[in-house]
């Protein structure tokens, strides 16, 4: 089989274009969770990466990112346990998020008053045709309210519709969330008066606190100076571990009992990809000289990954 | 080809709005950074603000206005693409002085980078004309970060008129963010995100910047991917295109910001040591 480059090139020419007379730069690079220069360092070392991605540090540097004073100073203040995965999305797909944020406050407030659900101007995520001939996003109260009430008919017991209820309510509006900090930030009016913020950090944010300059960030990520907090912080690839494996714990306990034949059969598959992963750290363990990846951390993850499941339903 | 940044770190999209003016901010110190190209309305009230703040002329361009979406992001991203070209041009001509950006530029840099070893020989320098020499040599040296932006790929509705008429695919709303940057004057790159959409990807033949002209691309493209498989089978799609993906970038499932992409459970460190073991196979002789 040819290779990226000549069918690259065949492709130019069957095209009639101008071809490649090198192979041009193909970088590789990475991203999500790095916290410190010695990762830093590693990933550009070791792995031999172009580039290295630094994404939630920045929403603490004003120089560089929009974030409004309130929200940047919830942030910059914030705990480990602020920072969780939601399923605010209406993507469906598990999102980031900040428990402080003035957004996650609207959306809990509009519980209260009977009203959950956001208005609708940007439709940019909208993806549900249960109810309409358009389709709608499942943030919208439009949705929202239609399916509450699809819920409410259910003959199921009051526990249950209240649990499918939440699931419901547990979608935000992120197309007006995620975009009102700039506007605020630079004191540009609101469309349609909707102010609250939604932010969402990665969870490694956990380990920065307060507002930093861009040389400040930069003097971190090269080195010169040291902006983690006193949390103890294990390394990236660790957090990362953690990270899975709650995750498959959440996944396990929302199976349940009626796990079907394939759903046990990815939760198999994804326990023994992290089992890899485990045993190719512990390979690893003695090229990470610089920083803190001792076999304890490793090995008490290993434990609480053969335990997984085990808990649920307590 | 362009010479990279300096940097051997760059900002990755943060949200729709926290990164969507990121290069006007770190740009002109060498500094790569992506924005968020999703919210064409968001970009319009922003480059009404620029313009002002800048003194640029500003047309406002209404949503009703055809193919507006694509005209609004193109706007857009040729004003932060005018805002940066004049602070980069405006920090070449600064003294070499603390305080200055052109000073904080090199201050910023790696310590191991050449520029900076270059700068710091420049400051050890006694001999007027010499330092002069070399701060001139330095001065041409110098680039600005790349102007990057994002789509995420599998968020593309399609659009209506305002009959409430459905749009030509091409109108969809990724397709339209892609027509935006395709057209727009940005030498950069593209990053499409969150999943594969073929019809996407077919459309990116539609513009003359994905391809070389001279070895040169105007505008290349980036791919996130979550995993070796998936860059290997993307990249084959694109090159069978006579499109060269310039940079697989590879973000950890889990430990990222808004949408968590996780995987079966295959873990960065794994991930990471594939494109290591391949990287020259990846572009040479495998398949």
């Amino acid at each position: 089989m040819p290779n990226f480059f000549e069918m690259c090139n065949q492709a130019l020419k069957a095209k009639g274009r101008k071809e490649f007379s090198a192979m041009p730069v193909q970088r590789i690079t990475a991203q999500g969770g790095v916290g410190n220069n010695d990762e830093h360092q590693f990933l550009l070392s070791y792995f031999e990466l172009d580039g290295v991605g630094w994404g939630s540090p920045f929403l603490l540097v004003p120089e560089a990112t929009n974030v409004d004073d309130e929200t940047l100073q919830k942030l910059a203040t914030a705990v480990k346990e602020d920072y969780y995965l939601s399923y605010a999305s209406p993507l469906g797909v598990p999102f980031n998020n900040f428990r402080k944020s003035s957004g996650e406050a609207q959306r809990k407030e509009r519980i209260v008053k009977n009203r959950p659900g956001s208005p609708c101007y940007k439709k940019l995520l909208s993806s549900n045709t249960e109810f309409t001939e358009k389709i709608i996003c499942t943030s919208s109260r439009q949705y929202q309210n239609l399916k509450i009430k699809q819920i409410k008919s259910l003959s199921v017991s009051d526990a249950e519709k209240q649990q499918l209820i939440d699931q419901i309510e547990e979608k935000d509006c992120l197309c007006e969330g995620l975009t009102s900090s700039v506007l605020l930030k630079n004191k540009i009016p609101v469309p349609h008066n909707i102010n609250a913020v939604t932010i969402c950090p990665g969870p490694n944010l956990a380990y920065f606190s307060g507002v930093h300059t861009l040389k400040e960030m930069i003097g971190h990520i090269y080195g010169r100076i040291n902006l983690n907090n006193k949390l103890e912080r294990p390394n990236m690839f660790i957090n990362e571990l953690q990270l899975y494996i709650d995750y498959l714990q959440r996944q396990i306990t929302e199976f349940g009992d009626s796990i079907s034949e394939k759903q046990k059969k990815y939760i198999d598959k994804f326990k023994s990809n992290l089992q890899s992963g485990i045993d190719y750290y512990k390979n690893l363990l003695p090229r990470f000289t610089n920083f803190s990846f001792n076999a304890l951390q490793l090995n008490s993850l290993e434990m609480q990954l053969a335990n997984t499941g085990i808990f649920e339903e307590v | 080809m362009k010479n990279h940044s300096p940097h051997s770190f760059h900002i990755p999209v943060l949200g729709l709005s926290f990164s969507v003016d990121t290069p006007s901010k770190v740009a002109r110190y060498g500094i790569s950074s992506v924005m968020s190209i999703m919210d064409d309305g968001l970009l319009e009230n922003l480059r009404a603000f620029y313009c002002h703040q800048h003194k640029f002329p500003f047309h406002h361009i209404t949503k009703k206005e055809y193919d507006s979406r694509a005209k609004r992001i193109t706007a857009y991203l040729n004003t932060i693409k005018r805002i940066v070209d004049k602070q980069f041009g405006e920090l070449q001509q600064m003294e070499f002085k603390e305080g200055t950006d052109l000073w904080k530029y090199f201050e910023l840099l790696p310590d191991n980078s050449a520029l900076k070893i270059s700068f710091e020989r420049m400051c050890a320098e006694q001999d007027v004309a010499a330092k002069e020499q070399m701060q001139n040599h330095l001065r041409k040296q110098i680039t600005p970060g790349s102007i990057d932006v994002n789509i995420m790929a599998k968020v593309d509705n399609p659009t209506y008129n305002h009959k409430g008429e459905p749009m030509p695919d091409e109108f969809s709303d990724a397709l339209s963010a892609l027509r935006g940057y395709a057209l727009s004057d940005l030498e950069s790159s593209i990053i499409f995100s969150a999943g594969y959409n073929p019809r996407l990807y077919s459309y990116i033949e539609h513009f003359e910047d994905f391809y070389p002209d001279n070895d040169v691309l105007k505008k290349k493209i980036i791919l996130k991917v979550s995993d070796y498989r998936s860059a290997l089978v993307q990249g084959k799609i694109l090159a069978k295109k006579g499109l060269w993906v310039s940079d697989f970038r590879i973000e950890s499932g889990l430990n990222c910001g808004g949408h968590a992409f996780a995987t079966d459970g295959l873990l960065l460190g794994p991930i990471l040591e594939e494109f290591r073991k391949n990287k020259k196979s990846l572009h040479a002789e495998l398949f």
